[in-house]
């Protein structure tokens, strides 16, 4: 930032206007402060002011306040607010503001909107106007582009050197045309020319000339000249009768300052469609076209209709939009901008037949492309450039020109959106998401509600249980039955896997072996009954290890272990007996055996069930838990309640493996038998 | 499920006669178990045969507990494993 600009501060509370202040003068730059902004328009009058930043009373009223300064004096004015809503941004730029900084501003604000006023106060196009502005916009012979200002009510054009406008292009005569101002209404006049006058193609003697309009002299291969009223956007949006438009900057400013403006409100845009739309608007206005359309790669990579919007910011439907798909594909294809100012005019009229049928004239059509840059870490790739769709305007009134300056303000404008689309697909993701983690909270809450409380104790069992899942939701269960004969059923699951898929095969189980039980089948004839079902049921991969055993008062226990980790018989004393009668895994075989056992406890006995994240569980080394450390943790418990030892299991498992993730659901259940007192 | 689609594309090109050397799994877990079996169940189906050479100890010890051991052939020697093929 080289140079020095006086910067005007208006509106601003004494603190924001501090920092502001403080701010722009530690880079050397000169503040003038006004009170409000009757003051702001004194200062504005009497001295040189480069750029104004200004907060409003009001939100409401920041537009029109903006659109007061604006009218007077054209100088890049910055907008403050508090929380700009996307309409507001809009509207602000529509009239005039360069840049939109929400309260309260930071270093970054304020310095990214001062190197936006800074492209604007360097813009060759910038000038100073007060009054209505009409203009011709042509090409000379060599190629350049070239502005002929209508600065008097008479504008004159022709070969001879008397003309305010000399061309001496072939077919035009020595007094070929002139353009009439009369109370802000332009009248194009051909002056009895030999080739003709032309206005949109069509042979003239006198007309009436609106912004926008091509004039031809010369016939078809003359010059042709695109008429401006000096504020596209204006015209465009019919806001103004031609004889009240006062001040209104010039084109260059306009074109870029809606452009930063519809940066900066691309990355307060987060939702797809809104984007979208805003893109489009922008984009229609930036062309003076009458309508466009964005298409969107989708997941097959075929294109699709997005959104389709006209020139009053309504949305079209985009399947009764009835144009050639050829130009946006090959865009598409390509990565390449295609212009096409006169299809009548241009070559290849026939590759675009469908276009040209349709009445259209000119057609802008840009790939929506963003470069994504790899990681550090991939040197063999470089920058990569995406293409994710196509923005497609057009217009059957003549085009406004295609300037170098428009087309990079169009595809300067798709590029942003590019990767402002992306990045709003990846908020779309991102908002699955959030609704998908939504949605495994509450199947968490679902799981934890179809478990037994997990602690129960009957006249001569306490039992209690844990479950730690890995993920919101797992392939644990344990369930507790009330039987026939005050006898104690319990059962604890692993389902293969994790997550999701697990979960719900699990409460499958659950509510097979809950169903079972009410109607007391023969343990046998129950798992083989579960073993049946899981393998009919589930994939062909998908198993689970299984133990069920019922317990009664005098403390003989019936047992089946389908594949699980055997779990230990703790007596008094700390020796361990392991259970593992029983057969393979649920879910693999449908025809596979089972068999039952029956162990006897004595009172004070434990029975401790654990799946096999207990002793699968890793420390930050990469050790195992192991059947080892859980034995000697039980042996020195044996004679506590079965809670403590549950308590004491569990700690030392969970401090074991504290800084290592946890890679498996881990569950204990433990049973104390006690002597019943009845 | 590399061990399954390398079974599968055996079993596609013909082959009915299969030993899974497992001499490098050093881990396998819940889903791993399961896709062997899986695997070995494919393999039936289709007429063929699966038999396991060179179980790790981690290995050997889950098919143990799961009492899947019993469902494969398991050799510690390849020679012996392709022998047994009659």
């Amino acid at each position: 930032m080289a140079e020095i600009y006086s910067i005007l501060l208006a509106g601003l509370g004494s603190s924001e206007e501090s920092l502001v202040s403080t701010h722009f003068s530690m880079l050397g730059h000169g503040i003038i402060k006004a009170g409000d902004l009757a003051d702001a328009r004194e200062k504005l009058k009497s001295q040189e002011i480069d750029i104004f930043y200004f907060q409003a009373a009001a939100d409401d009223s920041a537009v029109n306040e903006i659109e007061e300064i604006t009218k007077e004096f054209a100088l890049p004015v910055v907008l403050m607010c508090a929380s700009p809503s996307n309409g507001l941004v809009l509207k602000a730029w529509h009239t005039g503001a360069v840049d939109i900084i929400s309260l309260p501003p930071t270093p970054q604000s304020l310095d990214v909107s001062l190197q936006r006023c800074e492209r604007l106060l360097a813009s060759r196009e910038f000038e100073q106007t007060k009054y209505f502005q009409a203009k011709f916009f042509f090409l000379d012979e060599s190629g350049k582009e070239k502005w002929a200002k209508i600065s008097s009510p008479r504008f004159t054009m022709g070969r001879s050197s008397e003309n305010d406008l000399v061309l001496s292009q072939k077919g035009i005569s020595r007094s070929h045309a002139e353009v009439l101002i009369h109370n802000g209404v332009c009248q194009l006049h051909d002056l009895g020319s030999k080739q003709g006058t032309y206005l949109n193609g069509i042979r003239v003697e006198k007309a009436k000339l609106n912004n926008g309009d091509r004039v031809q002299l010369g016939g078809t291969h003359g010059i042709s000249l695109v008429f401006h009223t000096g504020d596209l956007l204006q015209s465009l949006l019919g806001a103004s009768a031609p004889n009240s438009g006062i001040g209104l900057p010039v084109h260059g400013f306009k074109e870029v300052g809606m452009l930063f403006a519809a940066f900066r409100a691309l990355s307060s845009t987060p939702v797809l469609d809104d984007l979208l739309a805003l893109v489009l608007d922008t984009a229609i206005e930036l062309t003076g076209a009458e309508r466009g359309f964005i298409m969107l790669k989708g997941g097959n990579e075929d294109l699709s209709f997005r959104c389709a919007r006209n020139n009053q910011k309504c949305t079209l439907d985009g399947s009764c939009f009835q144009t050639s798909r050829r130009v946006p594909y090959e865009v598409f294809r390509t990565g390449c901008s295609v212009f096409i100012k006169d299809l009548d005019i241009d070559g290849q009229p026939e590759d675009h037949s469908a276009t040209r049928r349709l009445g259209l004239r000119s057609v802008s059509c840009v790939p929506l492309r963003y470069l994504s840059v790899h990681d550090t870490d991939n040197i063999s790739s470089g920058d990569h450039a995406a293409t994710i769709g196509v923005l497609y305007v057009d217009s059957s009134s003549v085009g406004s020109g295609f300037s170098k300056s428009r087309i990079y303000a169009l595809e300067s404008l798709a590029s942003e959106a590019a990767m402002a689309i992306y990045n709003a697909r990846l908020y779309r993701d991102s908002e699955d998401k959030r609704r998908m983690e939504e949605q495994l909270a509450f199947a968490r809450e679902i799981q934890q509600a179809l478990l037994p409380p997990p602690d129960r104790a009957l006249a001569y069992v306490q039992a209690c249980g844990q479950i730690r899942p890995c993920h919101e939701v797992g392939g644990d269960y344990f369930d507790y039955f009330d039987l026939d004969g005050g006898r104690f059923g319990f059962a604890l699951g692993d389902v293969s896997g994790k997550g999701m898929p697990a979960a719900l095969l699990a409460s499958l189980i659950q509510g097979i072996i809950s169903a079972q039980t009410v109607f007391e089948a023969p343990v046998l004839a129950m798992i083989s009954n579960l073993n049946r079902i899981v393998a009919q049921r589930s994939t062909s991969s998908r198993f689970v290890t299984f133990f069920y055993g019922i317990l009664d008062p005098d403390g003989n226990c019936t047992y089946v272990n389908a594949g699980h980790n055997p779990p230990l018989l703790l007596d008094r004393n700390g020796s361990m007996k392991e259970l593992t009668v029983g057969g393979m895994v649920l879910g693999l075989f449908p025809e596979a055996q089972y068999l039952s056992d029956t162990v006897k406890l004595q009172p004070g006995d434990h029975l401790v069930l654990f799946t096999d994240g207990v002793i699968d569980a890793l420390d930050v080394e990469g050790e195992e838990f192991g059947m080892e450390r859980l034995k000697a943790l039980l042996c020195a418990n044996a004679r506590a309640a079965a809670p403590e030892i549950l308590a004491r299991l569990r700690e030392a498992v969970f401090s074991f493996s504290a800084q290592a993730p946890q890679h498996d659901d881990i569950t204990i259940m433990i049973l104390g038998f006690r002597e019943s007192k009845s | 499920m590399s061990i399954r689609n390398a079974v599968l594309d055996l079993l596609k090109g013909g082959a009915k006669k299969i030993v899974l050397n497992l001499a490098d799994i050093t881990y396998i877990d819940s889903s791993g178990v399961g896709e062997l079996v899986s695997t070995y169940t494919t393999t039936v189906n289709k007429g063929g045969k699966l038999k396991l050479l060179k179980l790790s100890h981690k290995t050997r010890e889950l098919l143990t507990i799961t009492k899947l051991l019993t469902v494969f052939e398991v050799f510690d020697d390849e020679k012996a494993a392709v022998a047994s093929f009659k």
